[in-house]
């Protein structure tokens, strides 16, 4: 029916699997980059526009990583972004699987805590970074509470999604079977609760990456976001570049992890959940 | 009091939330004249509806509300066409989607945001570099949501209509279209969010108006009342689009289950 899976002698099979098109649309398109600021390089306008102090091609991008690598710096703003997201992170675990489970099982939390997590999961919590600033100083611990402001929300709603939409039928069986509330939460409510949990971290890592280097604009000494601010000052586009990459590579690393522990903690969760949780995941 | 008692039983949820809100203004309040007072540090409710009418009187606010407006809603709407418009190619041909994917992927989950200084180098401090930044964080929402909306439509249906002889477009218009709706609203409601963060971060690296430029400019002058009217109009803004859209979404495609 589709062109991919007609018979072609030429193109062998391997070559026209998904996996080798996308690494060749990837390899295509730095290539492209490549040679596109090249030719910008022989334009008038590289001059006249300063194209140079935007725009690295991807050479310049990986001889930058090679120099902040070699003399230390990249592991060490990395590493004080990663202490910001461990943080905040684990705060933000630590509060809000708690708080949305009390929001899904009794009425009176969820009614009268709901307004604000609303309000709050709305307003993009980096508006407040330059507040956290003036309140608390400097330094990592300021920049671990701009984290959890922002990884606590989806990881609080996702909870109460999923406490909310555990299948009755199963807490009934286990009920009839004379299952007692905790073998009811521990062996019905907490499996079933559990992909819609881990989308919850899932979407979390996203805002909480965003929110470690939005914070660390502002005021730090350190870290990849201050990196990236020090060298655009000095309109030194091939560092703002390598901490993007850096960046991107952290959040594939832990969305694969992610997506491994959903498989390992919830085998059951199949194609067929995914377009329910898929809603969830983007509520 | 039974009266009284069978209102609120009937609107329980709308009394709590009014109960909720009103309670924890009055602790901020509290906490901010009794505890603190210090107005460098926290601020009350009472200060901050005082630095709001001010700024409203000045004439400044609507300027600031205005330039972050502006910015919003072009970035938003160039992100929206594009997204859904890229988003079909990729639900519609499988080569597009293998050649699109990886790049698709890379930049939904790359923070954009630490473009934003290199935006303002390139287009200046004027609004066009707001208006890439907001486009950006608004594009990939919509795009994965339109994608992945007409790709997971019940393959049932599909067979329905095909099996009473419709056409190759009937099931495009009758199935895939209204089958992808509500995905396509939820990525609506989804880019909201990100292309407000990238407004305000836009503003905050440079700017000559808008809220983003209000918080910073107030903050770093200590004047926290001002910076949190800031903070809290996005709060009611980026709530009563959320609200907004969600009710669209429901008028929509009333069909869509809900509850998961």
């Amino acid at each position: 029916m589709n062109a991919a899976t007609k018979k072609d002698p030429l193109v062998p099979a391997w070559l026209r699997s998904s996996r080798m098109i996308a690494a060749c649309s990837v390899i295509i398109g730095i290539v492209i980059w490549q040679l596109f600021y090249e030719g910008l390089t022989r334009t008038p306008y590289f001059r006249e526009y300063s194209i140079n102090h935007f725009l690295a091609s991807p050479w310049q991008v990986v001889q930058t990583f090679g120099e902040l690598y070699r003399s230390g710096e990249l592991f060490r703003h990395s590493y004080f972004s990663f202490l910001e997201f461990v943080y905040g992170f684990s705060l933000a675990i630590v509060v809000g699987i708690p708080i949305g489970f009390a929001m899904a099982i009794h009425r009176k939390t969820n009614y009268y805590l709901d307004p604000w997590v609303s309000c709050i999961y709305a307003t993009p919590t980096v508006a407040l970074a330059p507040i956290i600033m003036v309140w608390f100083g400097l330094g990592i611990f300021p920049n671990s509470l701009v984290v959890f402001l922002g990884a606590v929300f989806p990881i609080l709603l996702n909870t109460y999604t999923g406490i909310k939409s555990v299948r009755e039928n199963l807490v009934n069986v286990v009920r009839a079977f004379g299952g007692s509330p905790l073998q009811v939460f521990f062996k019905v409510m907490i499996p079933d609760a559990t992909p819609a949990i881990i989308t919850g971290l899932r979407l979390a890592v996203g805002r909480a990456v965003i929110s470690v280097v939005v914070a660390e604009l502002f005021g730090s000494e350190a870290g990849l976001g201050f990196m990236v601010y020090f060298y655009s000052q000095r309109f030194l586009p091939g560092p703002v570049f390598v901490g993007i990459v850096v960046l991107v590579a952290f959040g594939i690393l832990s969305f694969l992890a992610l997506e491994k522990l959903q498989g390992w903690l919830s085998p059951w969760y199949t194609y067929q959940l995914q377009r329910q949780i898929h809603r969830l995941e983007t509520e | 009091m039974s009266a009284f008692g069978k209102i609120y039983r009937s609107q329980e949820k709308k009394f709590d939330a009014v109960v909720s809100v009103i309670l924890g203004l009055v602790i901020w309040e509290l906490v901010d004249s009794l505890m603190i007072r210090n107005p460098l540090v926290l601020v009350g409710p009472w200060r901050v509806a005082e630095a709001f009418m001010k700024l409203l009187s000045q004439g400044v606010l609507a300027r600031h509300i205005y330039a972050t407006f502006g910015e919003f809603i072009l970035g938003y709407l160039i992100g929206v066409a594009v997204g859904i418009g890229v988003g079909i190619l990729m639900a519609l041909s499988r080569r597009a989607k293998e050649i699109l994917n990886p790049w698709v992927t890379i930049w939904y989950n790359a923070p954009i945001i630490l473009l934003a200084p290199l935006f303002i180098t390139a287009l200046g401090l004027g609004i066009a570099s707001k208006i890439a930044i907001v486009f950006i964080g608004a594009v990939f929402p919509v795009l994965f949501n339109t994608y992945t909306g007409m790709t997971t439509v019940d393959g049932r249906l599909v067979e329905a209509v095909r099996a009473f002889g419709g056409t190759r477009w009937q099931i495009f218009f009758k199935v895939t279209v209204p089958g992808a709706l509500p995905l396509v609203m939820t990525g609506l409601r989804l880019s909201v969010g990100r292309a407000l963060v990238g407004a305000i971060v836009s503003e905050f690296f440079g700017a000559r108006a808008g809220i983003g430029y209000l918080i910073t400019a107030a903050s770093e002058a200590f004047r926290t009342s001002e910076a949190l009217v800031g903070v809290v109009l996005l709060a009611i803004g980026g709530y009563v689009t959320f609200e907004a859209l969600k009710y669209i979404e429901r008028k929509i495609a009333p069909w869509y289950e809900y509850k998961v």
